[in-house]
């Protein structure tokens, strides 16, 4: 942190933080593919209770 | 001169807390000795409903030990660990005294009788109605009263919060109120909506039928009014831990925070969507309407936005500070954060067990899927998750930063704390996932024992194994807690101020609508009338099967 000069500083800070973004992509489509998983994949395929 | 002195003497003092350190550390302590009280509870619990030791068996000790684990986490920890966070956090950030600090002393003295008086019917199995207040499980009295007298001792908090929020912006007009006191006062509001369900509940239905004044009572009312507060409670406990991610995490690995007017905006969807949407507590009632549940699964669903607004906030204020601190690439930032940290670790474990809760969350809330999962395990899986995970690993982060901070003593042992916090976070992973997989599976939660001849119940045994596992880790990590957070009131002396994150665009003002709750107080009256007024009126004007109204 010491070795940047502060325009490298300003940079960062004003940068578009595309790493979070990337990241909350990944888990939204994994929450959207686990929650198919358990309507289509386990809901539906449950049946009636014996 | 002699009163200007006094008056930078007295903010000095302020700035680093003295003013709130002794009630602030007296919470801290309640809530960290019930918590462990509460930890061995859970330990002989899994014990005792695997089966596996014949010896342990027993279900009238089981429930009271279930009863008395989950007024301890979920009242006693939370209300106590709140307080004291509060109150630290006022005074650090306002940089002013708690006004009236008798009255401020005199709430936390009212809880404390209240748990006291409450714990004596919990552990002598008088009031083994498993944590709730659901009717017609009953109670002895004094658990009602003590639980309301815990209540009531926290309302003073509240008013607190409220009061120093209301001088401190007499004294700035126009300047924005700080995040951290913002938060705090966001929930104290909250918490005062959330409460008046179950306060009605207690004081109208639950004490006067204990106490045997009314002979009968409506369970559907009891139930409505419960959910009123059922599902805002996970908020009132989730606030600290937001509030630490936001304006004390970012600090602590050298960052920004990432959004000031962000964390407003997740503060006050909070303070608005977590009150009127807890019938999806009640989705397999008879007293409500499908119509009713929708509405309010509806919101349910809308109480997830200020979640994503925090993840997103937090995550990029950890990425700033990941390249300022020389990450490089898309996820080169990750591995540049100080993972050595404590507050650092427990953010990141924190978001995490966030993540599977919040899919847990979303099974729930859906309406039909919520038929699968209903009154099973999962439901047990998915609230430690959320609150004995996402919550309670960053209330030790709070607790590892205020505390010596507090005491003007250096943490005993910061690698201590790591690992502590990295044993939670495993631990709750081993006792919570197979809770999930043996709600699938069927289990129902809340049995102390099982058919274990049964084929069916066969399945169940390897969930049964490594949920004693977790427990087991969960309780050697809370020992080295509280062995850590203990040593350090005798460590070296170390002054330390409490600072809080500075956004990367600091707002001296902010729009009004971000700086106040007033408004926001008439959108939370209008919203709850639309989504329990009829609900709870109907008990009134359908007075259905002959009941009459509070069951009289």
């Amino acid at each position: 942190m010491g070795e940047l000069n502060p325009d490298e500083e300003k940079k960062i800070l004003e940068s578009a933080p595309k790493g979070t973004m990337t990241l909350l992509i990944i888990f939204g489509i994994a929450m959207l593919l686990g929650w198919m998983y358990m309507y289509f994949g386990m809901f539906l395929t449950h049946g009636p209770v014996n | 001169m002699a009163t200007t002195t006094a008056s930078m003497q007295e903010n000095l003092s302020s700035a680093r807390g003295q003013n709130s350190v002794n009630i602030g550390l007296a919470n801290f302590w309640v809530a960290l000795v019930f918590m462990t009280v509460a930890v061995i509870l859970g330990v002989y619990q899994v014990a005792e409903r695997s089966g596996f030791f014949p010896a342990l068996e027993s279900p009238t000790l089981y429930f009271a030990s279930v009863s008395t684990h989950g007024v301890l986490m979920g009242f006693v920890l939370t209300t106590f660990f709140i307080m004291g966070f509060g109150y630290y956090a006022a005074t650090t950030s306002l940089k002013m005294p708690i006004p009236g600090k008798g009255f401020a002393w005199f709430g936390f003295w009212l809880a404390l009788i209240g748990t006291l008086i409450a714990a004596v019917p919990l552990l002598t199995g008088n009031a083994s109605v498993l944590y709730t207040m659901y009717p017609p499980l009953a109670a002895h009295p004094a658990f009602y009263i003590g639980a309301t007298m815990l209540v009531v001792g926290s309302w003073f908090w509240c008013i607190e919060m409220i009061w120093m929020m209301a001088k401190w912006k007499k004294a700035h007009p126009g300047e924005a109120v700080p995040l951290v006191h913002f938060g705090n006062t966001a929930n104290a509001i909250m918490w005062l909506w959330t409460t008046i369900g179950v306060g009605s509940e207690a004081l109208f239905q639950l004490i006067p039928w204990s106490l045997g004044i009314l002979e009968t009572i409506d369970v559907g009312l009891a139930r409505t009014l419960f959910s009123w507060t059922l599902h805002a409670i996970v908020y009132f406990w989730l606030f600290p831990a937001y509030i630490t991610l936001y304006t004390i995490m970012p600090k602590v690995i050298g960052g920004k925070l990432f959004s000031d007017e962000m964390g407003r905006i997740a503060f006050i969807m909070l303070l608005v969507f977590s009150v009127p949407i807890g019938f999806h507590h009640l989705y397999m009632d008879p007293f409500q309407e499908a119509g009713w549940k929708f509405v309010h699964m509806f919101g349910t669903f809308m109480v997830a936005l200020p979640t994503l607004f925090t993840g997103f906030t937090v995550i990029a204020s950890m990425e700033i500070a990941g390249r300022l601190r020389g990450g490089k690439g898309l996820f080169g930032w990750i591995g540049a954060l100080p993972w050595k940290e404590p507050v650092m670790s427990a953010a990141g474990l924190s978001m995490l067990l966030l993540t599977f809760g919040g899919f847990g969350g979303m099974i729930n809330a859906s309406y039909s899927l919520n038929t699968m999962v209903h009154n099973t395990q999962w439901v047990t899986g998915h609230f430690h998750l959320i609150f004995g995970g996402t919550t309670v690993i960053m209330y030790f982060a709070a607790a590892y930063h205020m505390l010596p901070r507090m005491i003007g003593r250096k943490l005993h042992s910061a690698s201590m704390a790591v690992t502590q916090l990295w044993l939670w976070f495993i631990g709750m992973l081993v006792l919570t996932l197979p809770w999930h997989a043996i709600g699938l599976l069927g289990q129902p939660r809340r049995i102390s024992s099982a058919p274990y001849d049964d084929p069916l119940v066969e399945q169940w045994n390897i969930h049964e194994a490594s949920m004693i596992v977790g427990g087991v880790i969960l309780f050697i990590s809370s020992c080295m807690l509280l062995w850590n957070l203990y040593k350090t009131h005798s460590a070296s002396p170390e002054e330390q101020a409490m600072e809080y994150a500075e956004p990367i665009h600091p707002a001296p003002r902010v729009p009004h609508l971000l700086n106040s709750f007033a408004f926001w107080n008439v959108v939370i009256a209008i919203y709850l009338i639309a989504s329990y007024g009829y609900p709870i009126a109907q008990f009134f004007l359908n007075q259905t099967f002959g009941a009459t109204t509070w069951g009289v």
